[in-house]
């Protein structure tokens, strides 16, 4: 099955409280923000390639 | 059994009950959104130049390309006004290159688990019937196939008359096997699909019963026709009904304000289709970051991603200029979204709107399934 196809993963700080908020990526193409939401199909996959050891997501700066 | 008439002799005792027209509820019965595909928020024409996880162009509609494909562009996704009596769009697809590789290529809808609800009959399902109207300039067998998370049922109709627009339907019947499904959830437990072409793995090993999806991977049925070996052929579908029982009822038309809202719930995206159109007002955070709120139309099945048409489309006004952000950050729930916007010189405490600087400009997000 084709998944999606995600670059640039990297994790985005919310400047109030200094955590992690969202991830920035490009998926299938299109620049996306992504909230750390479990059911979020973009954040699913994400994940799900994260565990499968095909994705690593960049610390934010 | 649902009945698609009601008439004087099957009222036994003189009063309307719901066995009298079959035990289906009579308004919103219809358990796909945007069937009579009108809603087209993305846009109306896409063509496909890369592997994906799929296209949307008519919104809550997936096509879906798997496998290796000949060349490049192969497809091109259209909305069209060229539909049967009693509707007013389709959706269709164009082979701009002609597709003969091992491939499972098909049309998805995905159903909102609780939206499932009318489905489920003690621990398994009831009958449920799709109806559609497709064309294609290709005779031939279609795959018209469910499919969940621990089973699946495929079948086929067959278009008679090329270049003709004819009305398909197809019975699911009843399962014990639907067992474990949660219809409490905001996420998917079952889609629709419609085949374009398959071959290898994807198919299923016997069609028109239900099958366990542990053993059994394939979706598409043995008899499926390849509606994508030469270019310029087409398949174009609207019109599609899955309502529980036996028997098909005419299309439920919904206003397109309900259709539209039905859909926000899943994707929604604000087009500038003037320049100047606000998407937002706040406060300047600090120096360099400033907010802004985004409310929805609707609430939306989840959290959603955001994307826009980018930053050079948008500016921020505030009450001596106006300045250009250079990065954006989003935080959003089901409800609304926290926009950041990165600016310099900015004078804490100072409120601002941002606003779109051209026609072109879009906000969008997605929380589908």
């Amino acid at each position: 099955m084709d998944e999606m196809i995600i670059t640039n993963a990297k994790y985005r700080i919310d400047v109030i409280s200094g955590d992690n908020a969202s991830i920035n990526a490009t998926i299938d193409g299109v620049e996306m923000s992504i909230p750390l939401v479990e059911g979020n199909r973009h954040y699913d996959e994400i994940m799900r390639q994260v565990d499968a050891g095909t994705l690593t997501i960049a610390e934010a700066e | 059994m649902s009945r698609s008439k009601i008439t004087s002799s099957s009222i036994q005792d003189g009063t309307l009950t719901e066995a009298d027209w079959g035990g289906n509820q009579l308004s919103h019965r219809n358990l796909i959104i945007n069937g009579d595909m009108r809603i087209a928020q993305r846009g109306t024409s896409y063509t496909i130049n890369s592997p994906s996880s799929g296209v949307r162009v008519a919104d809550r509609w997936n096509w879906q390309f798997f496998g290796t494909h000949t060349g490049s562009n192969w497809v091109t996704l259209t909305q069209e006004t060229d539909a049967p009596d009693g509707f007013s769009h389709s959706s269709k697809i164009t082979t701009n290159v002609a597709q003969t590789g091992v491939n499972g290529d098909w049309l998805s809808y995905a159903l909102e688990a609780q939206d499932t609800l009318p489905l489920k009959d003690g621990v398994g399902q009831k009958d449920f019937t799709v109806s559609f109207w497709v064309k294609s300039n290709v005779t031939g067998n279609m795959t018209v196939a469910f499919e969940n998370v621990n089973y699946s049922y495929s079948t086929y109709v067959t278009i008679q008359t090329a270049d003709t627009w004819e009305y398909k339907t197809a019975t699911f019947p009843a399962t014990t096997l639907a067992t474990g499904v949660d219809y409490t959830l905001n996420t998917s437990n079952s889609s629709v699909k419609f085949g374009l072409r398959s071959s290898g793995s994807w198919l299923v090993d016997v069609d028109d019963q239900w099958n366990d999806r542990s053993t059994n991977r394939g979706i598409l049925s043995s008899q499926q026709t390849n509606f994508m070996s030469a270019i310029n052929n087409y398949v174009s579908i609207t019109g599609v009904q899955l309502e529980v029982g036996s028997v098909a009822t005419p299309f439920e038309h919904r206003s397109y304000g309900e259709e539209l809202a039905r859909c926000q719930r899943y994707y929604h995206r604000n087009d500038n289709v003037i320049g100047g159109k606000s998407i937002g007002s706040g406060f300047f955070y600090n120096s360099t970051v400033g907010f802004t709120h985004y409310d929805f139309p609707v609430e939306m099945r989840t959290a959603p991603s955001k994307s826009f048409s980018g930053l050079s489309d948008f500016r921020v006004l505030y009450g001596t200029g106006v300045k250009t952000a250079t990065d954006s950050e989003t935080i959003s729930g089901r409800n609304g979204a926290r926009l950041g916007w990165t600016v310099s010189g900015a004078t804490t405490g100072q409120g601002f709107m941002v606003d779109c600087n051209n026609s072109t400009g879009w906000i969008a997000f997605d929380a589908e399934l």
